[in-house]
């Protein structure tokens, strides 16, 4: 779930020697979609597509209840499950943002899009009107901070972030997030992130 | 000829009628409410029962929605769930035959876009689209079927 995108991912999924699949969301998808306010957290879907457990960070708890989930027969129902906009293709978003102005989610995704394809004034332009439609929307600011930091626009993406995080106070991932771009030097040079540091800088925030 | 061929084609409609609507399924009642077992519920109304760890309740989906339900039986392997808690929890109709030994589930149709709220457990996961590595798209809908661990993690 970074921002910054594979490159800051990558030494890590190499290291591990991952056999699963890995994916970057660097436009904080899977944190939307789920409410996610800190990671890591775990999501077992099932072959109906149900959300069957959600927990935090692995544990011997969490391994039994996955474990017996998969001694279940397996049924042969599949749900269908609704699209979240960032799955739907950009001349489908075109048309919902066409046919209704008000739909700010479609419009966020589509900015998504279009940064995506090079274009950024066009993001940009979106990200604008679903800011004013949506102006307590944390999702937006950071959706627009994201675009930014694509363009190399750090400063402004950091002030868009700030307010992303400003509106959800309480959402870690925003947070860290926010200062593994500021202070690279405590994230990326020793074998972890530095801990200690960010409880200490927690703490002058909270003041 | 003509009539024969009338009657075929009615009977063709009749066919496809058919085919669409849900069929009844065996009710079992105990101390006077009816309910059915998951495996009827599965095989007679495509309706998926399921436990949820720490839960007191069980999840039922049909196609394109769940929702979850106290109102079951466990007897050995077998769960029985309460039809009419079921049905209004669900949105769906609840057809009992004249003797209520049968009834058919027939759901009521219900959007499929999402409105963007937050997916919890017990709920259909929502389709979402993200980049490997290596830039590549994959989508949950990529895993349709299949059992799916998602792990987030992040650099920071």
């Amino acid at each position: 779930m970074d921002v910054q995108g594979a490159p800051v991912a990558k030494p890590y999924i190499e290291k591990a020697g991952v056999t699963f699949p890995v994916a970057v969301d660097t436009a904080d998808v899977l944190g939307q979609a789920f409410g996610l306010k800190a990671i890591p957290v775990s999501i077992f879907v099932d072959e109906v597509g149900i959300v069957r457990l959600r927990a935090g960070g692995p544990s011997v708890e969490l391994l039994s209840q996955i474990e017996e989930l998969l001694q279940e027969p397996v049924t042969r129902i599949r749900g269908t499950a609704p699209q979240l906009a960032t799955a739907v293709a950009t001349p489908e978003l075109e048309r919902k943002v066409a046919a209704d102005a008000d739909d700010w989610r479609s419009r966020v995704a589509l900015a998504r899009a279009y940064a995506e394809a090079g274009r950024s004034d066009k993001a940009i332009a979106h990200l604008e009107t679903a800011a004013k439609l949506q102006p307590d929307g944390s999702s937006v600011f950071f959706v627009w901070g994201l675009v930014l930091l694509q363009h190399g626009e750090k400063d402004a993406a950091l002030n868009k972030l700030k307010q992303a995080r400003d509106l959800d106070p309480d959402n870690w991932r925003i947070r860290k997030q926010i200062w593994a771009i500021e202070h690279p030097d405590k994230f990326y040079t020793g074998n972890s992130p530095d801990y200690d540091w960010q409880s200490e800088q927690l703490k002058t925030e909270k003041k | 000829m003509r009539t024969l061929l009338l009657a075929a084609y009615v009977a063709g409609i009749c066919t496809t009628v058919n085919a669409a609507t849900p069929k009844m399924i065996t009710v079992t009642v105990r101390n006077g409410v009816a309910y059915s077992s998951a495996t009827e519920l599965e095989r007679g109304a495509a309706i998926a029962i399921k436990k949820l760890p720490g839960s007191i309740a069980v999840v039922a989906c049909s196609e394109d929605r769940c929702t979850r339900v106290k109102g079951f039986l466990r007897e050995g392997d077998v769960t029985l769930v309460n039809v009419a808690e079921l049905a209004t929890a669900l949105g769906f109709a609840a057809r009992f035959s004249d003797d209520r030994r049968q009834v058919q589930l027939d759901p009521k149709p219900k959007s499929l876009t999402t409105d963007g709220s937050i997916t919890g457990v017990g709920e259909l996961a929502p389709n979402f689209r993200v980049a490997r590595l290596d830039g590549t798209a994959v989508s949950l809908a990529d895993f349709r079927g299949k059992r799916v661990l998602i792990q987030s993690w992040a650099s920071w």
